[in-house]
């Protein structure tokens, strides 16, 4: 095939193709690349550089070619990642781009061919996409902030009496001991007076206690989810609700397993779920008087073996009657009275679930009663799907998945915080070292950061288990005791790529992480 | 303000779930000087037990109270023969319209919200035992 003929096959092609020399002299452009870019015949005879077409968007720096000499040091074809350019011409314009670069040797000249394939529209779709999304969750926030209102609002009767009994105390105490006071402080009563003072300062952090639980509750929450410990945040609920719970005379107690019941989740919300669930519970019961007292449980528990966590509200109420079961999660439907339900309780308790990957459904109480079942997944599998989703839509670059071992929901909230500010690092945290020897493979871990103590098994036995295995992750230690003995144990092991001494800086850790998958060693 | 020893004619019954608010509106009303007993409760049986032995001219109690609330206590007492030179006052944090209803119907139509002063406080007990007691 002559190169008249190459060239005119070229010009058939919608997509633009450059050829260049190697110094990056453009010598040949086929005539879609000249339209896209705005090439003149005229311009490409002046010897036109690359540096002259495209520059970085927003400023004046030429775009600097890389894959180019890339692939002409390894004579291989090379494709980069998502680039974005705009003409040096006109600096409006801009382009997404995933190019392939290949040279083609001869004896006397290599040419290097580019060829662009344009991004643009999939960009600006996926942008727009992104965008929708984002006000649908923008949306949804606020019905959901709507829903803690409606909540609140049915709560006023108990709250205000349960505000205004401590406030009462309170003024008249000091009401009392200030007559006692005045004009002149009589000695003789000031065993009246302390107490006045001391019931009047107990009353008002009651006030508070019950103020700062509100707020708890009605924060308005971001998208940010948290290692958080359910079994804390249960119990806040439970003091939040203190006052509906005695008033409606319901005894509800929690029963939670042993193990750590860490979800990834976000606080605010979650609490939402087990506010409307047990409101819901303490609303069933108030119409029945069941022989053994009105009761709630609220079970928290972890399946072992697939990880999942288990939230249950159980009450030995009425049990949701057979007409109503299909419809419990359709929005606006609700049995209450007119100004009491808003119909909405169950439906964003379902959104809120299905948004953390999670599931709820009713089940029929032994003996009579509903019971509610959430379930979550692990905190390793939430936490990987949604790190993932920030990574960009459209480059084929993959993650780089660091597992965090720590038992600590602080910790790891921390650590998550630092690692996920880098943008290629995928962030999975774990609290139990069974549940993260799963995720190692399922997942294709790169490097597992973890503590030299942790319970049940060390971070250094952890390493050896996979030391013979070519495929094992990177392993990191942490320690914040002496470490001199544990050092020794690690010198045979190949696979652990660093130390970190507790505590450490931000840089550093990022510093040990990216050397570690550089192959090499840091302590 | 004085706490006497001095002893009027009055004698008050006082429940609430709440020591301290019985602690409280003892105070108040010891401040006086114009009642001669003053017997506190913390719940409607507490309350019946201490009615057996005595009579009272004030009954002042609480709604909002485990078991039997305060508006159901003073549809009974005022229903009781013995009782009915009995005065009543209810106090409650929140109340809704059906519950001022029906503390009307029940005979308790004295309602003091709370949070309430000490002045409020007298002020309502003096206009139901119909004396000057400030």
């Amino acid at each position: 095939m002559s190169l008249d003929q190459f060239e005119s096959l070229l010009n058939l092609l919608h997509e633009p193709i450059l050829i260049c020399s190697k110094d990056k002299k453009i010598t040949y452009v086929n005539y879609a690349a000249a339209t896209f870019f705005q090439i003149s015949p005229r311009m490409l005879r002046s010897g036109l550089d690359l540096k002259h077409i495209f520059v970085l968007p927003g400023t004046e720096q030429s775009f600097n070619f890389d894959i180019l000499d890339e692939s002409l040091k390894t004579n291989d074809p090379q494709v980069s990642g998502e680039i974005h350019l705009a003409l040096a011409k006109f600096p409006d314009i801009s382009f997404f781009f995933v190019l392939k670069a290949f040279t083609s040797s001869s004896e006397n000249n290599d040419k290097q061919v580019i060829c662009f394939r344009d991004l643009t529209v999939e960009k600006n779709l996926y942008n727009k996409y992104k965008n929708q999304i984002k006000e649908l969750e923008e949306g949804h926030a606020q019905i959901i902030q709507a829903d803690k209102l409606a909540t609140i609002g049915e709560m006023t009767a108990s709250l205000s009496h349960e505000i205004s009994n401590p406030l009462t105390i309170a003024a008249g105490n000091i009401e009392v001991a200030l007559a006692l006071l005045d004009p002149t402080p009589e000695l003789s009563q000031i065993d009246i007076v302390t107490k006045c003072v001391r019931d009047a300062n107990e009353s008002l952090s009651v006030i508070g206690h019950i103020l700062s639980d509100l707020k708890g509750f009605l924060h308005k929450s971001e998208e940010k989810r948290e290692y958080v410990d359910l079994k804390i945040l249960a119990q806040d609920i439970i003091s939040l609700l203190g006052p509906e719970i005695r008033q409606n005379k319901v005894s509800l107690q929690p029963k939670f397993s042993d193990t750590e019941i860490v979800a990834f989740i976000n606080p605010t919300k979650i609490r939402q779920v087990m506010m409307n669930l047990i409101k819901n519970a303490i609303d069933a019961l108030a119409e029945v008087q069941p022989k053994e007292g009105r009761k709630i449980f609220l079970h928290l528990e972890k399946d072992q073996s697939l990880g999942h966590l288990f939230l249950k509200v159980v009450d030995n109420g009425p049990g949701i009657p057979e007409k109503s079961r299909e419809q419990i999660f359709v929005p606006f439907y609700t049995t209450k009275k007119i100004g009491e339900g808003t119909g909405l309780g169950l439906p964003i308790c379902q959104k809120i679930v299905t948004a953390f990957g999670g599931k709820i459904w009713p089940e029929e109480t032994p003996g009579g009663g509903c019971t509610f079942i959430v379930q979550f997944p692990g905190i390793e599998v939430s936490a990987y799907s949604y790190n993932e989703r920030y990574l960009s839509g459209l480059s084929d670059k993959q993650g780089i998945k660091i597992l965090v071992i720590n038992d600590e929901p602080q910790v790891l909230n921390v650590l998550n915080h630092m690692i996920g500010r880098q943008e290629d690092f995928v962030f999975i945290g774990s609290t139990s070292v069974a549940d993260a020897e799963k995720i190692i493979e399922k997942f294709d871990v790169d490097i597992v950061l973890t503590d030299i103590k942790i319970p049940s098994r060390s971070g250094i036995e952890m390493a050896k288990s996979f030391s013979n295995n070519p495929q094992s992750p990177k392993f990191i230690l942490m320690s914040g005791g002496v470490v001199e003995e544990e050092m020794k144990k690690i010198h045979g092991l190949k696979n652990v790529a660093g130390f970190l001494q507790k505590p450490f800086e931000e840089s550093i850790l990022i510093d040990t992480l990216r050397s570690a998958l550089k192959g090499g060693r840091q302590s | 303000m004085k706490l006497t020893d001095q002893a009027g004619p009055f004698s008050v019954l006082i429940i609430d779930n709440e020591q301290k608010i019985c602690d409280l509106i003892l105070l108040f009303l010891q401040s006086t000087g114009k009642f001669k007993t003053l017997v506190t409760a913390n719940n409607t049986v507490q309350a019946m037990q201490k009615l057996q032995n005595q009579t009272f001219d004030l009954l002042i109690a609480d709604h909002n109270m485990p078991g039997k609330s305060g508006i159901e206590l003073i549809g009974t007492l005022s229903r009781t023969p013995r009782f009915r030179t009995m005065e009543y006052v209810l106090i409650s944090g929140c109340l809704t319209k059906e519950d001022v209803v029906l503390a009307m119907n029940e005979g308790g139509d004295n309602i003091l919200v709370k949070p309430f002063s000490r002045t409020q406080l007298l002020n309502k007990v003096a206009e139901v035992l119909k004396t000057n007691i400030l």
